[in-house]
């Protein structure tokens, strides 16, 4: 009789556990969403009274122009045309674009702005692709090295990650 | 006498309390748990997106902040916090109805930046811009007239809030 009392298992009282899962179930039920929301940040153009800087090159004034079949990518005070590209199928080449700031990036590794001027018609869908694509490169490309001004190497993975649209005021 | 004591013993027996399995249960929670922990987002910006209304997919992994919400949806209706405030039927610079309302949350706004000041706290969520919730289907003019509308009543940070995923 007292041999079969030894062998008996000892119960774990889960009792306690139980209520903690419960409460953490409920706090997490709580601040759970079920769509991933993440956030992309602009700002409008702004009117500045600063005092103009010693640096006399010229502002890069990286644009984009977008339009229904292409993106001109322009530079400088003269907007200059640097490149253009067109779309492929509906869609349009973000991968050419892509190399082409990249491209742009290495000569400017201090810059971190470019103007977005879209149509009218352009879709938010395809303005949100654009933002993306210029704002940084790909998780599985390496990163940007260069040497700026002050002849400091610099490594970033950004592009031009500050957009602004044109003609919103 | 033996008999006697059988009778008890089998009293005794009914007298021990039902023990309930839970493992099955505990099981079925530590799923949930899992599932729930893997979709907790530590964002601050907390938002019910409006019928008809499909946000864009996006690579970002920036985190939402707490800020006043516009949603426009592929009627052009816009949205601030749970009602309809007007529907969109013209391409002018300024949405009127929206000026209005985000005149009146930013006098609300300052006022609470104001307490919050004299009470000495931080003041919370970014002060000066708007979240932004539009379909992904709806034209520039539209963006550029919400953009323009909050900048004029004194918001002129824009966030898109978008999709992860992608």
């Amino acid at each position: 009789m007292k041999r079969r009392k030894m062998n008996k298992i000892p119960k774990l009282n889960l009792i306690p556990i139980l209520d903690a899962v419960f409460i953490f179930i409920f706090f997490l039920l709580m601040s759970a969403q079920f769509v991933d929301i993440y956030e992309i940040g602009t700002d409008a153009p702004t009117v500045s009274e600063i005092e103009p800087s010693k640096d006399k090159t010229p502002p890069l004034n990286l644009t984009l122009i977008i339009t229904s079949e292409k993106i001109t990518i322009q530079k400088g005070l003269n907007q200059t045309v640097v490149d253009s590209i067109k779309k492929i199928g509906k869609d349009y080449d973000y991968k050419k674009l892509k190399l082409s700031l990249k491209k742009i990036k290495i000569h400017n590794i201090d810059e971190v702005t470019i103007i977005l001027k879209p149509l009218k018609s352009i879709s938010y869908e395809k303005i949100v692709m654009i933002m993306d694509t210029v704002r940084g490169v790909d998780p599985t490309d390496a990163p940007i090295v260069a040497k700026n001004k002050k002849g400091k190497t610099i490594q970033t993975r950004d592009l031009f990650n500050q957009v602004i649209f044109e003609t919103i005021i | 006498m033996r008999r006697a004591n059988a009778v008890s013993k089998r009293r005794e027996n009914r007298k021990e309390a039902l023990e309930l399995d839970i493992t099955s249960l505990l099981d079925i929670l530590v799923i949930l748990l899992v599932f729930l922990l893997k979709s907790f987002n530590a964002s601050e910006l907390t938002l019910d997106i409006v019928n008809k209304l499909d946000v864009p997919p996006s690579s970002s992994d920036k985190l939402g902040h707490r800020a006043p919400i516009i949603q426009v949806d592929k009627d052009k209706k816009v949205w601030m916090g749970h009602k309809v405030i007007g529907t969109i039927n013209n391409e002018s610079d300024t949405i009127d109805f929206l000026y209005k309302e985000l005149k009146i949350r930013k006098a609300v706004d300052e006022k609470i930046a104001e307490s919050e000041k004299m009470n000495k706290k931080k003041v919370a969520g970014l002060k000066d811009t708007v979240n932004i919730v539009l379909d992904k289907t709806l034209p520039y003019t539209v963006l550029r007239q919400v953009m323009n509308t909050s900048a004029r009543a004194g918001y002129p940070g824009f966030k898109f809030i978008v999709r992860g995923n992608f």
